[in-house]
C-alpha cells in the first residue's frame, strides 16, 4: 500500500505515532529503573500494537496486538517470577484493548494513505486535463488561423468541426452546420457536372480509409447553397484512432487565382511555343536555302541535322545514326575528315577550308567550322559541302581557251611583226615617203603590243593555274635592279625621267627567289612609275626589314586617289573610276596583279606603300632573304 | 652558204621566215607539213632544221623523233620554232632530243639570226 507519490514533509499523524513511541521508551525506561516494572512493561507493550499497526496497517495492529500478550508474559515471568495463571487473567482485557488500538492507529494510517493517493491521483488528473486543455487550445488556434478551409465529418459523413475560412468560402455558420450532413450542405461539381454522392471524396475515403487529393487538373468546384461556384484543390483524409476510423478530415482552397495563373502560364507556353515553332521553321529554311550541303553534328561526331541539297550531292538521303565514319566513308581517301573535325572542335584551328576536293568525277568545296555558344563552348560542327565540280570545269576550260587563244593570237602576230621588221631592216630604203616609214613603224609598233598583251594574258592564265615553275635561285637584287634600269633607261630618257637607284653602302643579303621573275617584276614596276610620271623622277631604294628584303620604286607622278587604291593588285583594274577610263595606251592593266601572283609565289608580300595625286605613288615588294 | 630547213603549217610565218633566211644569205628549204619536211630533210640535208611544234595531221614533236632516229638525219641540228612558251613543252622537246627551243614571239628577227649563227657555227 506504498504510493510513489511520498508526501514531502511529515503529516500530523505521523509526528504522533512518533512522540508516542519515544514517550513509551522513556516510560520503559524509567518504570524498569525507577519504579514498579509491570507498570512499565504494560506501557512499553502498547508501543508494539501502535508501531506494527502504523507500519503493516489494520492487519498489522491485530497480530501486534496479539503478539504482545506472550511477550508480556515472558517479561513478566522473567523479570519478577510472574506463572501464567497470574498473568493470565488480569492482562487479558488489556490485552484485547491493546490489539483495538493496535487495529485502530491500522486503519488510521491506511485512512492517510487512500487520502493522499486520492489527493494525487487528483493532482494527475487536473495536470493531465490542463495539459489537454492548452493542446486543444493551440490546435483550435492553428486550425481557426490556417489559410485553408478545414473541415471534420464523422463516419455518417456529418460535420463535426468547421474552420473560420471552410465558413467564409462554403457560406455556413458552425453552428448550423455541425451535426449535418456535408453533401446536403454542399455540392461538388467536375466542371459542369454534378459529382455524384458515392464519388464525393469523403465517401471514397470513409470506404478506402485511403487520403485523396484533389488538383486542379481535377476541375472540382464547390456549389454553395447560395449558387455560388468556386473551383478547388483539396485533401481528403481519414481520421483513425486506435485502429477504427472515426472519420475524415478536409483541407480545401479556393483555387481560383491558381487556375487564372495556370491559364495564364498556358497561354504564355503556347506563345513562346509558337515563336520557338517559327523561329526553328525560320532556321530551317535558311538551312534549306543556303547554297551548299549542310551537315550539323555534335561534339561526339553524330549527324544532327542536314539539308536536301546534302543528299543531291551525295546522292544518299542521311539517316538515324549517321556520324563522322559515315561521312568518312562517302568522301573517300583524300580527306581526312575525322582529323580536321578533331582539329577544329578542340580549337586548333579556327575553320579548314577546301577548295576543289577530287571526288570521283566531280570536285567538292569543303568547309569545316565549330559550333560555338555565346558563353565561348563548343557544341557541335558544321561541314559545308559544295558541288563546284562545274565551276571547276569552268576555270579549266578557261584556261584552256586562254592557252589554245594565246597561241593562236601569237601565230599571226609573229607574221606582222616579223615582217615589220624585215622592212624596216632591209626595205626602208626603197622608200621614198618618209609617211610610209611611219606607217610601218607604228604598224610594228602595235604588233608588239599585242604580242605583250598575249603574253600577260598567257602568264596569268598559266600563274593561276599554278603552272609556272618558281625556281629556288639565290637572286642579287642589286644587281637585277641595275640591269633592268639599263634595260628601261631609253624609255626615261624620252619622257626626260630621271631614273636612280639608292644603293646601300653595305652589299644586301640575297634573296631566295626565280631572279626571272624577279627582273619581271622590278620591269612592271619601274615601268610603271616611268609609264604614269610625266616630270621627275623613279627612284628605287632596298633595305633589309624581318627576314625579308624590301624593294621601294618611288615615282612624281600623278598619284592614285584613294578610292582607286582599292583597285589596285586586281585582274584587269587600272585604277580608274569608271570602265571606259581606260588608258589602253598603257597596258592590259594585268601587270600588277601579276606581279602580286609572282610575289606571292616566292613567298614575298607586295603592295603600295602610301601615294598621294599629284605627288606621286610609292609602291613595294619583298622578298625572302636566303638562308645559307 | 649554210641551208636551213623550216617545217612551218601557218603560210604567212612560213613565208616570213623564208623571206629572213633568204635576205640574211642562207639558202633555205620550206615545207608546209611534217611529212613534207621529213622528206626534205631526208633529201638535202640542211645545215639547220626550224621546226614548228603545233601543226596538224603530224605535229613537231613526231618529225623530231624521227628526225632523231632516223640515221640519215640524226645529226642534223635541230631546233623548236614554235609559240609554245610553257616549260612541260620545252621540257619534252629537249627529251626527245632537240638541240634547241626558241619561242618565236620572243624571238624578233636580229635575236632569231644571232639565235641560228650559234647553232650553225657554235
Amino acid at each position: 500500500m506504498k504510493d510513489n507519490a511520498a508526501p514531502k514533509s511529515l503529516n500530523l499523524l505521523t509526528k504522533l505515532v512518533i512522540v508516542l513511541v519515544l514517550a513509551g521508551v522513556f516510560l520503559l525506561l524509567f518504570f524498569l529503573f525507577f519504579a514498579r516494572v509491570g507498570t512499565g512493561v504494560f506501557l512499553f507493550s502498547g508501543l508494539i500494537p501502535i508501531s506494527a499497526g502504523y507500519l503493516f496497517g489494520s492487519w498489522g495492529g491485530l497480530f501486534g496486538g496479539i503478539i504482545v500478550f506472550p511477550i508480556n508474559f515472558l517479561l513478566l515471568n522473567a523479570v519478577e517470577g510472574t506463572s501464567l495463571s497470574e498473568f493470565l487473567l488480569p492482562n487479558i482485557v488489556p490485552n484485547i484493548g491493546l490489539i483495538l488500538i493496535g487495529i485502530f492507529v491500522g486503519k488510521l494510517r491506511e485512512a492517510q494513505g487512500r487520502l493522499l493517493q486520492g489527493k494525487y491521483a487528483g493532482e494527475r488528473l487536473r495536470g493531465v486535463e490542463q495539459a489537454l486543455k492548452s493542446e486543444r487550445d493551440r490546435i483550435q488556434l492553428i486550425v481557426s488561423s490556417m489559410g485553408e478551409g478545414l473541415l471534420v465529418v464523422d463516419i455518417q459523413k456529418r460535420v463535426t468541426m468547421l474552420n473560420p475560412i471552410a465558413e467564409e468560402l462554403l457560406e455556413l455558420k458552425g453552428q448550423v452546420a455541425i451535426g449535418k450532413s456535408w453533401s446536403e450542405l454542399v455540392k461538388t461539381l467536375k466542371g459542369d457536372q454534378e459529382v455524384p454522392i458515392g464519388e464525393r471524396s469523403f465517401v471514397q475515403v470513409v470506404e478506402t480509409k485511403k487520403p485523396i487529393i484533389t488538383n486542379l487538373e481535377d476541375n472540382h468546384y464547390y456549389l454553395t447553397a447560395s449558387g455560388r461556384k468556386f473551383p478547388i484543390v483539396s485533401i481528403t483524409a481519414p481520421l483513425i484512432s486506435g485502429g477504427k476510423l472515426i472519420g475524415a478530415v478536409k483541407v480545401f482552397r479556393d483555387a481560383t487565382v491558381d487556375k487564372e495563373a495556370k491559364l495564364v502560364i498556358e497561354k504564355e507556353v503556347a506563345e513562346r511555343t509558337k515563336e520557338l515553332a517559327e523561329e526553328k521553321a525560320k532556321l530551317l529554311a535558311s538551312i534549306e536555302s543556303l547554297p551548299r550541303g549542310f551537315i550539323l553534328t555534335d561534339v561526339g561526331g553524330n549527324v544532327v541535322l542536314t539539308n536536301k541539297l546534302l543528299t543531291e550531292i551525295f546522292g544518299k538521303a542521311p539517316k538515324e545514326g549517321w556520324t563522322l565514319d559515315t561521312l568518312q566513308g562517302l568522301l573517300g581517301e583524300s580527306f581526312d575528315l575525322r582529323g580536321n573535325f578533331k582539329k577544329v572542335i578542340s580549337q586548333e584551328q579556327k575553320s579548314v577550308f577546301i577548295g576543289a576536293l577530287s571526288w570521283g568525277a566531280k570536285f567538292l568545296e569543303l568547309f569545316v567550322v565549330p559550333v560555338t555558344l555565346a558563353n565561348g563552348s563548343i557544341v557541335g560542327a558544321i561541314i559545308l559541302v559544295g558541288d563546284v565540280t562545274e565551276a571547276k570545269v569552268l576555270e579549266r576550260s578557261k584556261d584552256e581557251f586562254f592557252s589554245i587563244a594565246s597561241h593562236e593570237l601569237r601565230t599571226p602576230l609573229t607574221a606582222i611583226r616579223g615582217n615589220t621588221a624585215l622592212i624596216r631592216d632591209y626595205f626602208i630604203k626603197k622608200v621614198k615617203d618618209p609617211e610610209f616609214v611611219n606607217i610601218i613603224d607604228d604598224i610594228h609598233a602595235s604588233s608588239i603590243r599585242l604580242i605583250d598583251i598575249v603574253n600577260d594574258f598567257l602568264n596569268l592564265s598559266r600563274l593561276e593555274q599554278g603552272r609556272i615553275e618558281f625556281k629556288k635561285e639565290k637572286v642579287d637584287v642589286a644587281g637585277t635592279i641595275k640591269t633592268v634600269l639599263e634595260e628601261l633607261v631609253s624609255s626615261a630618257e624620252q619622257k626626260k625621267l630621271e631614273l636612280k637607284f639608292l644603293e646601300p653602302k653595305k652589299k644586301p643579303p640575297l634573296v631566295a627567289a626565280d631572279s626571272e621573275k624577279v627582273k619581271e617584276v622590278l620591269i612592271n614596276l619601274i615601268g610603271n612609275g616611268i609609264k604614269y610620271t610625266e616630270k621627275g623622277s623613279v627612284t628605287i631604294n632596298l633595305v633589309e626589314k624581318d627576314s625579308q628584303l624590301k624593294i621601294n620604286v618611288i615615282d612624281t607622278g600623278r598619284g592614285i586617289s584613294i578610292k582607286n587604291q582599292t583597285l589596285l593588285f586586281r585582274k584587269f583594274q587600272q585604277a580608274g573610276e569608271s570602265l571606259y577610263t581606260r588608258d589602253t595606251t598603257k597596258g592590259t592593266g594585268l601587270g600588277l596583279y601579276i606581279s602580286k601572283l609572282m610575289v606571292v609565289g616566292m613567298g614575298g608580300t607586295i603592295g603600295l606603300e602610301e601615294s598621294v595625286e599629284d605627288k606621286g605613288s610609292n609602291f613595294y615588294f619583298t622578298l625572302p632573304i636566303a638562308k645559307d | 652558204m649554210s641551208r636551213i630547213l623550216i617545217i612551218e603549217d601557218d603560210p604567212y610565218v612560213l613565208r616570213f621566215y623564208a623571206r629572213l633566211f633568204a635576205l640574211g644569205k642562207y639558202e633555205v628549204d620550206m615545207a608546209g607539213s611534217g611529212k613534207e619536211g621529213l622528206e626534205k630533210a631526208k633529201e638535202s640535208k640542211p645545215d639547220l632544221i626550224l621546226c614548228d611544234i603545233m601543226m596538224p595531221e603530224m605535229d613537231g614533236f613526231v618529225v623530231l623523233k624521227e628526225l632523231k632516229g632516223d640515221p640519215k638525219t640524226k645529226d642534223c641540228e635541230v631546233i623548236m620554232l614554235t609559240n609554245l612558251s610553257d616549260t612541260e613543252s620545252y621540257k619534252k622537246a629537249i627529251e626527245l632530243g632537240a638541240n634547241g627551243y626558241l619561242v618565236k614571239v620572243n624571238n624578233p628577227p636580229e635575236k632569231l639570226i644571232e639565235e641560228i649563227e650559234k647553232h650553225i657555227h657554235g
